[in-house]
Formats: structure tokens, sequence, C-alpha cells
């Protein structure tokens, strides 16, 4: 298989994923095994460089909440098809992040696109769902070795969580452990820095630009470290 | 200085451009209430705290010749920090102020800029009052007082021997302290006629004797909304509708929205300063405040006595009823969104600081759920959904939608996170529907020149007012128009296949321009920005998903006609509300405005016992969807943000479009008309 033809499937990948073809997404997938492509490069190269591109389409105005959950849909097909041709290294993505809506709320469309779109940035997600305790939070984190905690809500009566779940990694002696990254409805970049988060994010596709500038300073030593 | 002459001692001269309103004001007022004692309009959102700056104005330099006021800077005390903050250097350098920190030390002439003019609100909550059968929880009962047995009989003991006209035992009444109290002294010796006031057929509010003069016992209705407030004052003995008045509610300058109220409430207030446990006080405060205007206002219109009023009923939501009583909202803000309270709730009006016969009650409805409070019960009332044949779906679109499905086999409702779109807010040339907001907006297929219609302006065009921005009915006229026209794909985002000179901008920054900025009030261009489109596609999909989920539980595949209710339910085209699938298909003849139902509930439950019984039902019969906990709202949600929908057919409503245009060409533009009088036929 030549260097070209390997591209055009990949493109072939990533299309399907851009242009919601949740069959194409299959087909080509399976046409990526057949051909030979490694698993791996046909998510990585392929399927996950057109969800990107809809991130990119979203923060244009171009697409919006249908479009990127379609495009996740023929992604997670796509994967479902090479997942399990996927080397069994037992190690799972480098980079893991714990995802939720806050307690008391139990408004979830903003971040199941934030799961998505992390996910498709190449983080292990553990998604939390809504309504979740500050501890829940900080328990999973620790458990699995979390590097980030991203936390939602889109009503200001329960923005206090957030704060809240900071005073409480503090309390602990974790806040150096986990990066806290919010968003949400009534959430900016300066109320992110008033109450010491070290991120915010507008919306889903800049929340995994974010989540990743968040760790890559951090030194290669500390990154898969539990 | 010219103006100062004898005998205005301690006054000056005052002159407001551009409306050129002039007068003497007190030396040391600010600039603020000069403009108010003068009747000059400029906006004070922050209530002149100097936080918001809305208030800004000029002060001239030099002398207005024709008005002889040598005006100038240093007839104001020097500027506050806290003023100063608000202004920009270059605002600072060329003389601008804000007028509620400008204190007026000498004469002045001061410029209101068009963006600080306060512009009184279109409250488009009319009432629309239907004939009632009356049946007031206050009565009044003709009673004859016997003689004074001997000198020791007690006041109570005597009225308790009263003969009535009409059944009960006065024995076994509780007279009220406050009506003996007025009693007492005014009532002789010997026998009387009198009129017992009597609440709820057991206690006697008020004693009128005929030596008093006619006093009438009257009731006021109020639908205490997130944004507006108004009051209906009738005689609940003939259930005329004596006088309505609506305002702002004045809880605004503590936050805009319920959940910014709840939060305020809670004492967190993001840049209000430190956190008060007054907060609560300040709410309820200002909630009575409004009470007691709608009181006075209704009172002074109809001309009679607060004191006349011995009955109010409130509907609103559960945060704003929570607030009015002064209960904790808190546990509202947060799932499972329940209330402390869900009534239906009796207070004495002087326990609440009402300005009407102290011991008249104030009856709060029912609530049902957190976000379905009595104001939908009330609507509910008003429509009389429990008894309508087929399948109805009662809209209300406020500051938060909430919906009910009637079928045969019972009510459905659900609250829908609609966002402030449709209130002209989160839309970047958004305002509420005040003069000068457009409200309708035509777009030629062809050419895509715009007409509009302007609140204030006598018809489509006419111009006599500027445009300065675009309230809630006119961006969903806007968003179908573009729609419709093909500015807009069916996901929302912009055609990229024709150039116009109308569609400006690029990527994130795409706009349509509706007006430019050489015909708009405030000189810039009025347009609907990409940003803008998708506000409206999540509300109109909150609702639509909402509606078919409620469709979904009750089992049924479609419904027979939408009421919308609400301020702005009843401005919307419904043309346009069907074309960009913000409710369920349905003909568009089918889709009816009834007003502000809640206030028609308030004054129903003012004048009938038995909608008051209704309600209490309904709190407890009423079925309540939760929808953020259903699963697969999301996608329904999600796909409901197209336009006017991913995948589902509005054939009726289509066909219902293609014969109002052959209507059209037989009697052009009457089919709303008659789509009034129908309705107006149907709800009385």
């Amino acid at each position: 298989m030549t260097a070209s033809e390997r591209e055009k499937r990949l493109r072939a990948l990533a299309d399907s994923v851009v242009q919601m073809d949740e069959e194409r997404a299959v087909k080509e997938s399976e046409l990526a095994l057949e051909e030979g492509i490694p698993a791996y490069e046909a998510i990585s190269e392929g399927l996950v460089v057109g969800m990107n591109e809809a991130g990119k389409l979203f923060e244009e105005e171009e697409y919006f909440v249908p479009e990127l959950l379609l495009c996740s849909d023929a992604m997670y097909a796509g994967l479902e098809v090479l997942r399990p041709h996927l080397p069994e290294s037992g190690e799972g993505s480098e980079f893991r992040l714990v995802v939720g809506v806050v307690e008391g709320d139990t408004h979830d469309i903003g971040k199941n696109l934030v799961k998505i779109m992390v996910e498709a940035g190449g983080f292990e997600v553990y998604d939390l769902g809504n309504n979740v305790p500050v501890d829940r939070f900080i328990e999973t984190a620790c458990e699995v070795g979390a590097h980030i905690i991203a936390l939602s809500t889109m009503m200001t009566t329960t923005m206090d969580q957030m704060p809240a779940l900071i005073g409480r990694l503090r309390e602990r002696g974790l806040r150096e452990r986990f990066k806290v990254l919010i968003g949400g409805g009534p959430i900016s970049m300066a109320y992110a820095a008033r109450i010491g988060a070290d991120g915010y994010a507008p919306n889903a596709a800049r929340a995994v630009k974010v989540a990743k500038s968040l760790l890559a300073p951090l030194p290669p030593a500390e990154r898969g470290a539990a | 200085m010219v103006g100062n002459e004898a005998g205005r001692a301690g006054r000056v001269r005052i002159l407001f451009q551009p409306c050129g309103r002039r007068g003497w004001v007190p030396e040391g007022v600010t600039v603020l209430e000069a403009a108010r004692l003068l009747g000059v309009g400029i906006e004070a959102a922050c209530s002149g705290c100097q936080t918001c700056g809305k208030c800004k104005v000029k002060i001239i330099e030099g002398l207005v010749e024709r008005e002889e006021i040598l005006s100038s800077a240093a007839h104001c005390l020097a500027p506050s920090e806290g003023e100063l903050e608000c202004l920009s250097p270059a605002e600072i350098s060329s003389g601008y102020r804000l007028a509620c920190a400008s204190v007026v030390a000498g004469e002045l002439a001061v410029f209101v800029p068009e963006e600080s003019e306060a512009l009184a609100q279109v409250v488009r909550k009319e009432p629309r009052a239907t004939a009632l059968e009356i049946d007031s929880a206050v009565e009044c009962v003709l009673a004859t007082i016997p003689a004074q047995a001997n000198a020791e009989e007690a006041l109570r003991e005597r009225l308790g021997r009263a003969r009535v006209s009409e059944g009960g035992d006065p024995g076994a009444w509780y007279f009220h302290d406050s009506a003996l109290r007025e009693l007492s002294g005014k009532l002789g010796s010997e026998a009387a006629q009198a009129s017992f006031v009597l609440a709820e057929g057991a206690e006697v509010i008020r004693v009128d004797l005929p030596s008093q003069g006619r006093r009438r016992t009257l009731g006021l209705a109020v639908d205490l909304g997130t944004t507006t407030v108004v009051g209906l004052l009738c005689d609940l003995q003939s259930g005329d509708l004596l006088a309505h008045h609506s305002m702002m509610n004045p809880q605004i300058q503590f936050g805009e929205d319920v959940l910014a109220r709840i939060s305020f409430a809670a004492g967190a207030s993001p840049g209000r300063g430190e956190p008060s446990s007054d907060n609560r006080v300040l709410l309820a405060q200002a909630a009575r405040n409004a009470l007691n205007t709608l009181l006075r206002e209704t009172c002074r219109a109809a001309g009679c006595h607060p004191s006349e009023v011995v009955e109010v009923t409130v509907v609103g939501n559960a945060t704003m009823l929570h607030l009015a009583i002064g209960l904790d909202p808190t546990p509202i803000g947060r799932t499972p969104y329940q209330p402390v309270v869900t009534g239906p709730l009796s207070i004495y009006a002087d326990l609440l600081g009402l300005e009407m016969l102290s011991c008249g009650l104030v009856h709060f409805l029912p609530l049902r759920a957190g976000y379905v409070g009595a104001d939908t019960i009330a609507g509910i009332l008003a429509c009389d959904l429990e008894d309508r044949p087929g399948v109805t779906l009662f809209v209300d679109v406020g500051t938060n939608g909430e919906i009910v499905l009637g079928t045969p086999s019972g009510l459905l409702a659900a609250a829908c996170a609609t966002g402030p779109a449709f209130e002209g807010a989160h839309i970047s040339a958004g305002m509420r529907a005040a003069q000068g907001a457009i409200e309708r907006v035509r777009i030629d297929p062809e050419s895509w020149e715009v007409k509009i219609k302007v609140i204030g302006e006598s018809g489509w065009g006419a111009g006599e007012v500027r445009p300065r921005g675009i309230c809630g009915s006119g961006i969903i006229d806007a968003v179908a128009e573009m729609y419709r026209c093909g500015i807009l794909a069916k996901t929302g985002s912009f055609t990229k296949e024709r150039r116009h000179p109308r569609l400006v901008g690029s990527g994130a920054e795409r706009s349509f321009v509706l007006v430019d900025e050489a015909r708009s009030a405030t000189g810039q261009a009025i347009a609907v920005t990409a940003k803008d489109v998708r506000v409206v596609q999540v509300g109109k999909a909150a609702l639509y998903a909402g509606a078919k989920l409620l469709m979904e539980r009750a089992g049924v595949g479609r419904v027979d006609r939408i009421l919308l209710a609400g301020a702005f339910g009843s401005y919307i085209d419904p043309l346009s509300a069907l074309r960009i699938g913000m409710l369920p298909d349905c003909p568009v003849e089918d889709v009816v405005a009834v007003g502000n139902a809640a206030g028609e509930g308030a004054r129903r439950a003012l004048l009938d016992r038995k909608a008051r019984e209704r309600a209490r039902r309904l709190r407890d019969e009423l079925g309540y969807v939760e929808l953020t906990l259903e699963d697969g709202f999301t996608r329904a949600f999600a796909e409901a943000m197209h336009l006017p929908h991913m995948s589902e057919r509005f054939e009726r409503f289509e066909e219902s479009v293609s014969r109002l245009a052959w209507g059209r060409q037989a009697g052009a533009g009457e089919n709303r008309v008659a789509r009034q009088a129908k309705c107006r036929a149907r709800g009385g």
C-alpha cells in the first residue's frame, strides 16, 4: 500500500466523521483494517482528525450541537470496529480526565459534548454524569489517577460547587495533584480566575485545547504517574 | 449666573437635551433626581448605585443661548471614584458624567444620549376579561345588629347576636380585632343595619355602617412575573374589572432571571460586595413594594381607596412567590428543584406590609413544582385546560418556558430551559419589547430586502420610530424568515452560496444586517449574528423537545391546538414559531394567543372559590416530568435544534400555510383578524 493510498484511506475516515456518515465510518474502518492500516493509526490519524475538524467547524459557528453529536456517532461507530484490533498493551491513554456536572445541577448536554471532544483528543475520560458531589469527583480522580477534573454547570445557583471543590482539594492536600478545568453557561474566564481554577473553556471544542495546554508543561516523568 | 433670580434661592435651572425639558430644581440633588423631577427618563439599571454606568449624560459647556443657561462642568460637584470607574478616559474628557452621581451645584444643560434614555417597556400583558360566575371568597352579608342588651354586653357578643340575610351564624364567626377596633365608638347602643364583610365564610374582616358611606369590596389579582408585574383591580361583588396596571418587577435590580435572584437571596452576589443575610429581606421588600404600587395605581385609576381592597390573589413562578412571602428559595435552585412550600397560602395583608385592608387576606395560589408554578396553574384555570376536548398544548413563554399537555386522560406539565432569548436577552442587538424594538420582520425571498415593524410605529415601515434593537418576537421572525429565504441552512448556519450586501463578516462573525447604521437609532447596524441564531435554536429546541416528550408520555401523536400564553406568546407570529420548529406540528390557524393567562387565572381565583379548589386539585393531580432526568432528552433536544427539525415533518403546518396562501389571494390579510375573532370566541 502506497503512502498516498494510506493517506487517502485516512482522509476518507476523517471525512466520514466530519460528514456525519455513520455507515461510511464503519465501512471505511473495515477497509482500513483490510488494507493493513494499524487500528491505532486509523483512529488517531483518521477518526480523531475528523472529530477535531468538526470541533473547529463548531468554533466557527459552522457546526452546532446536532452536527457535533452526529459526528461523534460516526466516530464511535468507527471506533467500535477498530478498537478490538488495538494491541493488548493494557495501557490506556496517558492522560486521564474526570468530568461531570456539579451537585445540584442536572443539565448535562454541555458536559456530554466536552466528553466527546476530550475523548477524541486522546484523553481517557471518566464521566460521572450529573449532580455529582464534590467528594465523588475527588475520590474518582484519586482512584483513576486523573490529571484533570473538569466541572460543568448551567446554573448560577450551583456555581459555588466549583470553588467548593477547589477548597476541598486544598483541605486534603491534593490541590497540586489535579488541574481543575471549568465551564458552562454562567461561567466566565474572570470567574475561573477568581476561584483559582486552572482553566476555563467557553465550549466543548475549546475544552480539549485547554485540557491539553494544562498538561503541556508537565515533565514527562510525571505524566503517567497515578 | 443668569438664571439665579430672587425668590428662587437654593434652586437652579436645568435643561435636558434633546427632549428640551427644563425647570428649577433644588441645589444638591443629583442630575438623575433632577431628571425625575422634570419627567425626563434616564436609564438607571442599578438604581443609582454608580455601578451599572447606564445613566451616562454629557454636561454641555457654555451658554445655551435661547434658554439663557450658562452651563459648565464646574456646576456639578467633582466626580467620585466609583463614578470615574464607570467612565472611559475619553468620556471623562468630553464631559460625560453619571447622572446618578453628579450633584447639581449650579445651572446646567445636560445632554442625554440615546443609549441612556429610559424607555418605558411596552408591557405586553393586557388583560382579557371574560365573563365569570361570581362566587368570591369574600362576601358582603347584610346584618341587623340588635340594640345593646345592657351596659356590660361586649361588642363581640352583640355582633354575634346579629340577624343576617343569608344563612350563617354570626355567633360562630370570628370577628377580626381590627374590624372590631374600627367599629367601636361608631356603633351606638340602638339597633343598626350593617354589612359584614365575610372572608372564607368564617371571618368578619370589616363591618360597614350606613353612616360610613358606600365602601366597596375590591380585590386585586396579581401576576408576579420575573420581569413584569401586573395587577387587575376587580369589584368582588359585580366581578367588574375596574383598572389594571403593569410595571417592571423591581427585583430586576438584584438579578435579571430566577436563578440570579435565588443566588442573590442566598447571599452570593458576585460583584456586589460582601454577601448579606439581608438579601432575602431586600427581595421580599421589593416584591411588596411592587404589590403596593399596584394597589395604589389601580385604585387611583379606579377612583377608590386602597383600604377598600379586601383581598388579593397572587400567582407567579415558585421563586417569585417564595421571595414575596419571604421563604428561602435556595432549594429551587438545585436538583430536585423542590419548592419549600407548595401552598396555597393565605397571609394577612398587614403581615406583608400591604397598604390595603389590614386584615384582608393575600392568597398565594399553589405550586406544582419548582419550575411549574402558580402562574402555570393559573394559566390552566384561565384556559379551562381540564375540560377541553382533544389534545391541547399550553405554552407559556416568559423568562422560562412552561408547557402543559392536556389530553382526555389528564394533564402533564414540564419546564423548558428556553433561556432568555425570547425576551430579547443574550441576542447581540436584543432588547426588551419597548419603543424602538423591531417586533416583526419580513424578508423578500428573491431580493432579500427586509421589511420591519418597530414598536411605536403606526404600521410596517412607517418610519416614525427609528429601530434601536430587536425583541423576542422580532428575533423569532428574523430567524424564520432567514430560513425561509435560504439565508440560513437547516442546520442554522449561514449560506455560502450567495453573496449579498446584507450578509457581512466571516466565520463566527457572520451576520445578516436588518437595519444599517444610517437608519438605526443608535448609529450602529442592527444585525442577526451567527451566535444569535444559535441562541434561538437552543431556546426553540428546548420547547419543542419538551413538548414532544410530553406527547410521547401521554401517548398522543399530534396536538389539536396550541395555546400561546404570556407576554411573548401574545405577540409572537405563530407562522414563524411553527416555521422554525419551536412548536410541534399544528395547522397555523389552530395556534392561538390567549393573552396573560396567568393574570386571568389569578382573577378567576379572586372571583370564584371553585377556581381555588381547582388550583388545589391541580397541585396534586397535574403530572410533572423533569426533562433533564429523562433518558434520551439530550438527543431529542439536539435533533430539535435544526430548522425546523432534523427528521420530523410538519405536514399539517405546511398544508395550512398553502391553504392560507390561497385565502390571502382572495381576501388579503383578513386571516389574522378572523383567527383572533375565533380565538376570542373560544376564550370566552
